[in-house]
């Protein structure tokens, strides 16, 4: 255990980047809006919301470092949006959200939107099983991608599409250790989560 | 690529290629290609997975749902049976 922990230490240093000045405290017990505003989720333990957010209807938290465990928050992305911030609009397009996409298309557009905003070039979705997100019909899907140069991570997310527009959660850490240790926190967080 | 050298797989991914853009124009041209590859396989799960979600997405839900139904016959363990299970009831 104290080996993998220690892994999971050197990751972290070895990835640290300088602390950014609009990272913030976010803390237990009241809830917070998240995602441009469009949910709100009650924590029940101290999280962080970092300054860098992958898209302008995003954001993302993490319990102790991105590279251990990060959540992302992202809601009410419209038709005909990305899901993130292009990189190479010209090049290489980021897939769009349709309002005609099922449930069961979402985790495609996670997977491609992977590929090129994260330069995820493995990645495999695992499973997908009905949900809610706030008695809303929702997917829950589990996937594992590695960026280039970097260790394999699993990740859980949960999308609903409501009133045309999309919303969804994920979490994220690498598959050795860190993300069984955080899983049930991601679990208990999400299950707060409430539409606007 | 001649013609003939399309098999079944290649037409599961080209129709693939369409149904992701999702278009309504590739929708239906996404079910043109998952149609020549059952034509091929009708035991090819995923282009039945493929077709079915194809035609949901174009309006044709029963015949979608049809689809699916066949999809989870010959994957009844796949990673999204739950969640197409709950699409089709």
């Amino acid at each position: 255990m104290n080996r993998l922990l220690g892994a999971c230490a050197l990751l972290l240093v070895a990835t640290a980047t300088p602390a950014r000045a609009r990272n913030r405290l976010v803390e237990a017990g009241r809830p917070i809006a998240v995602a441009h505003d469009t949910l709100t989720v009650t924590p029940d333990r101290e999280w962080n919301e970092l300054g860098w957010r992958a898209g302008p209807r995003c954001e993302r938290w993490t319990l102790d470092g991105e590279a251990l465990n990060a959540v992302t928050f992202c809601g009410a992305v419209e038709s005909g949006r990305p899901l993130f911030r292009e990189v190479s609009k010209h090049d290489q397009p980021l897939p769009h959200f349709s309002t005609t996409m099922l449930l069961t298309d979402v985790p495609d557009l996670v997977e491609k939107s992977y590929r090129i905003a994260l330069g995820a070039s493995l990645m495999t979705i695992d499973s997908a099983e009905p949900a809610r997100l706030d008695g809303e019909r929702a997917i829950r899907f589990r996937y594992t991608f590695t960026r280039q140069e970097e260790v394999e991570r699993h990740g859980e997310a949960i999308a609903a599409i409501r009133g045309k527009k999309l919303y969804w959660m994920s979490y994220e850490a690498p598959s050795i250790h860190c993300y069984a240790r955080d899983l049930e926190s991601w679990r208990r967080l999400a299950a707060t989560a409430r539409f606007r | 690529m001649a013609q003939v050298g399309w098999s079944e797989d290649l037409l599961f991914a080209r129709a693939e290629l369409y149904r992701q853009r999702g278009y309504p124009r590739d929708l239906v041209a996404a079910a043109d290609f998952y149609r020549q590859a059952l034509a091929l396989d009708q035991r090819h799960a995923e282009s039945h997975r493929g077709l079915g979600m194809a035609l949901l997405r174009g309006g044709e839900a029963e015949a979608g749902r049809a689809e699916l139904r066949r999809y989870l016959e010959l994957a009844p363990t796949a990673g999204d049976a739950a969640m197409v299970r709950a699409l089709v009831s």
